[in-house]
């Protein structure tokens, strides 16, 4: 085989399979068919080319040669196609490329005529090559005119648009320049130049470009169908390149060649290096083509150190399927969660599903393979049949569109998991991939675990700050309705019992106005409930910060609730810093809040005790306040829930139990910070820390 | 004439319902917390305590529980203003003979006595 044959046959096996492939996926765009047309003409070009140079025999050149020519011929529109579609000029340039097809079917009927060229004679050592007829000089000005027509046209394309397709049409130039370079060294010979076609080879090499487009710029939507390809057409110039190598070496060092030994040899190597190639050819194209998916598993890996420290349920399910979509660019991904409740498996959510209501039983095959299986197959491979896998899980793994399922195992209960579809790319899951998910679906379910618990936690504890804000209200606004209640009865059943027969009419209507009074009293009572509630669940209106002394603010307070506290003989001390830094602050809140805390503490207070209110500069600009009681402190269990509305532990009439979650909110309205340390028997302190402030 | 003891902090209230309670022909007396009531339990034995739940002092089952163990001749009868199924199942446990609820219905509380 001469080296023009093999510049002919690589062109053919670079691009018949990509052909194949690309055909198969039985693509609907209309770029696609193009640029299919352009493959096949390519094809035919190689394969003929081939066959024409290897032919001993005269007549079955000229046949080749004559195929070989079709080829040439339709490449030219085909090109123009791909170039109209790829830069959308196709609507346009619709008649125009019907004519150039109509143009180039007359000179393939010129070609298979012979109208072209007069005779075929050997051109140096190149085989026998055409003498060309007028006919053959026009169709070479016609040639040039499409390849240049095509150029303007791409080059146009490459003004026009920007992003994706602006290097799609770049590297489809690119490859055409390639190509067409390639092409043209083969028109010489015909006109008796001695400048041999060697760069032939370049026609193979447009297809490399040509898929860089596609994997990298996804021309023609396929990043699937080219990464099988390109791998496959790299095993084929491989396994090729080492026959021809050894053939040509062993009819070199063994005169009159030897074919049987040369296949020999050639069987023995391919067979031994076939797979280590294969392995390092999806390498290179990961590696090369795609990058971020090579990148994948260190990604996986983080993403599963960081989600083991999400606690919400909501993030922790949509930041995985992003990840995994990312990452494995499968087709669907779902996540499913056990219901405790119904005792079923709910798609809580998906990425490429369409149907969002998929739930599955306990008693369902797959719940009871996954349950079983998880400790040493918790991914199921559906690969036909796999052993292990009944029909029955594969049908509802269907209905999933999934081929893996991985259990969300805690302790040993299934709490859901996750399912996947095919990879885009059509590759298998590796072993490696495999790996990376059961480590993610082991922290998965350990952070699904997690928010889970802390889900149920908050609940119950919403639950008991409603229980506990109903019975205040029950209490708080349900007396003062009962003593009115029963005033207006009492006066009713006065009436009917006879009372009032013989009484003065002024005896009654004193009784009736005190009813009256009483009812207007307890209505207030029940209004500044109200009020405070709305006070909770809004704190005043005006908010207004300004440097405030919180010596000067204390004894406000002391003031208003000073002479209460005298009389319950509680004694009060002060500490406060005399160079006690100012803070920016709501006057009145802080008040507010002085208020309730020192009513608080005279309030758990039994006999006599001391109230001490401390007041330091910290080191880190801001102020420290202690406010402590030698009340009778809060049990260990009340603790948590002191700053719960409407909790309290004090009787009726002495508290509502919105006093501290007031003061909370407060504080931290007011850039503050409040905690408490709390004995029971020895009293409480409340400490306030607010930051130094600066005059705006 | 039987004897009622009305034990409830709201002292508006119990001013009224013991007028209510006279009206009915029931001797009355009021204690305002758990100590109070303890001492006319122990003075006046009567018939039929008429105790609010939630007290400053002590809780009402507390009441309950002492009246229940040291006079089990006394009928007791909780009033709450918490409204739940639950709670009156509970009173009902530890040994009240009614459990009514706020706000009272004044007819309601006689026809509920008479039956005692």
């Amino acid at each position: 085989m001469t080296y023009l044959a093999f510049t002919g046959l690589v062109t053919f096996l670079a691009s018949f399979p990509l052909g194949l492939f690309v055909s198969r996926r039985n693509l609907k765009a209309s770029v696609a068919k193009a640029y299919l047309n352009l493959n096949f003409s390519v094809a035919i070009y190689g394969i003929s080319y081939f066959f024409w140079q290897i032919s001993k025999d005269t007549a079955v050149q000229i046949i080749w040669f004559k195929i070989l020519c079709i080829g040439i011929i339709l490449i030219e529109p085909a090109f123009l196609h791909f170039a109209f579609n790829l830069t959308e000029q196709i609507h346009k340039k619709k008649n125009f490329l019907i004519g150039c097809y109509l143009i180039n079917i007359i000179f393939i009927y010129f070609n298979l005529s012979g109208m072209m060229y007069v005779r075929f004679i050997p051109k140096y050592n190149f085989g026998f090559w055409p003498i060309p007829t007028i006919l053959f000089d026009i169709y070479l000005v016609w040639w040039f005119f499409q390849v240049f027509y095509g150029f303007i046209y791409l080059l146009k394309g490459l003004k026009d648009f920007s992003g994706s397709r602006h290097n799609q049409i770049k590297y489809v130039a690119i490859a055409g320049a390639v190509g067409f370079t390639g092409a043209v060294t083969n028109w010489p010979l015909w006109y008796n130049i001695n400048f041999p076609p060697y760069l032939n080879i370049l026609i193979a090499l447009h297809i490399a470009f040509i898929a860089y487009a596609i994997f990298r710029h996804q021309m023609l939507d396929i990043e699937v169908v080219i990464k099988k390809s390109l791998v496959f057409a790299g095993m084929f110039i491989f396994t090729f390149g080492i026959f021809v190598a050894i053939a040509l070496l062993v009819s070199q060092f063994i005169a009159g060649g030897n074919t049987l030994l040369s296949l020999a040899i050639s069987a023995l190597i391919i067979t031994f290096t076939l797979r280590p190639i294969e392995t390092r050819l999806i390498n290179a194209t990961d590696k090369f083509l795609f990058q971020k998916k090579y990148e994948y598993k260190q990604i996986l890996k983080v993403f599963i150190d960081e989600v083991i420290t999400v606690l919400n349920l909501d993030e922790i399910i949509n930041s995985t399927l992003k990840l995994l979509d990312q990452t494995l660019h499968p087709y669907t991904a779902g996540i499913f969660i056990l219901n405790k409740v119904e005792d079923k498996y709910q798609l809580y959510n998906s990425t490429g599903l369409d149907d969002k209501d998929i739930v599955f039983t306990s008693e369902s095959k797959l719940i009871s393979f996954l349950k079983k299986n998880n400790n040493n197959v918790a991914a199921i491979r559906q690969i036909n049949g796999i052993a292990g896998v009944s029909p029955d899980i594969q049908q509802e793994m269907a209905k999933l569109k999934a081929v893996i399922c991985l259990s969300l195992m805690l302790h040993d209960d299934l709490i859901g998991f996750i399912s996947l579809g095919k990879k885009k790319s059509d590759d298998e899951y590796t072993k490696d991939d495999l790996d990376i998910l059961l480590d993610l679906a082991r922290t998965e379910s350990i952070a699904v675990g997690n928010a889970q618990l802390l889900t149920e936690a908050a609940q119950a504890e919403r639950r008991a700050a409603i229980g506990t804000m109903s019975a205040g209200i029950n209490h708080e606004i349900g007396n003062p309705l009962n003593i009115m209640s029963t005033r207006i009865q009492l006066f009713k059943l006065s009436r009917q019992k006879g009372l009032f027969q013989n009484k003065p009419n002024e005896e009654i209507l004193d009784q009736a106005e005190s009813a009256l009074d009483e009812c207007l009293k307890q209505s207030g009572r029940i209004s500044e409930i109200t009020k405070k509630l709305s006070n909770f669940a809004k704190p005043s209106k005006e908010f207004k910060p300004q440097l405030v002394n919180i010596s000067e603010e204390v004894e406000e307070t002391l003031s208003m609730v000073g002479h209460d506290l005298e009389l319950e003989k509680i004694k009060i001390e002060r500490n406060i810093s005399s160079d006690l830094y100012k803070i920016l602050a709501d006057k009145r809140e802080i008040q507010q809040i002085f208020f309730n805390i020192i009513r608080n503490a005279a309030q758990a207070i039994e006999e006599t005790g001391k109230i001490a209110i401390n007041a330091v500069n910290t080191t880190n600009n801001k102020i420290h306040i202690e406010v402590q009681d030698t009340g009778k402190g809060i049990a260990e269990d009340k603790m948590h829930r002191i700053f719960e509305p409407f909790f309290t532990t004090k009787g009726a009439n002495k508290g509502t139990g919105l006093g501290l979650s007031i003061v909370r909110q407060l504080v931290w309205k007011n850039k503050g910070e409040i905690s408490f340390r709390s004995q029971v028997g020895v009293g409480t302190t409340f400490i306030l820390e607010f930051p130094k402030g600066v005059e705006s | 004439m039987k004897k009622v003891l009305l034990v409830d902090d709201e002292l508006e209230f119990t001013k009224d319902l013991a007028k209510a309670l006279e009206i009915f022909g029931y001797e009355v007396y009021r204690a305002g917390d758990g100590e109070g009531a303890f001492s006319i339990i122990e003075k006046k034995k009567p018939d039929i305590v008429l105790c609010d739940y939630r007290l400053f002092d002590v809780d009402g089952d507390k009441i309950l529980e002492k009246t229940k163990k040291n006079h089990p001749e006394i009928k007791f009868v909780m009033v709450t203003a918490y409204y739940d199924e639950a709670v009156e199942k509970r009173f009902r446990n530890l040994g009240a003979d009614e459990v009514i609820f706020k706000p009272i219905v004044l007819t309601e509380i006689e026809a509920l006595l008479a039956k005692l």
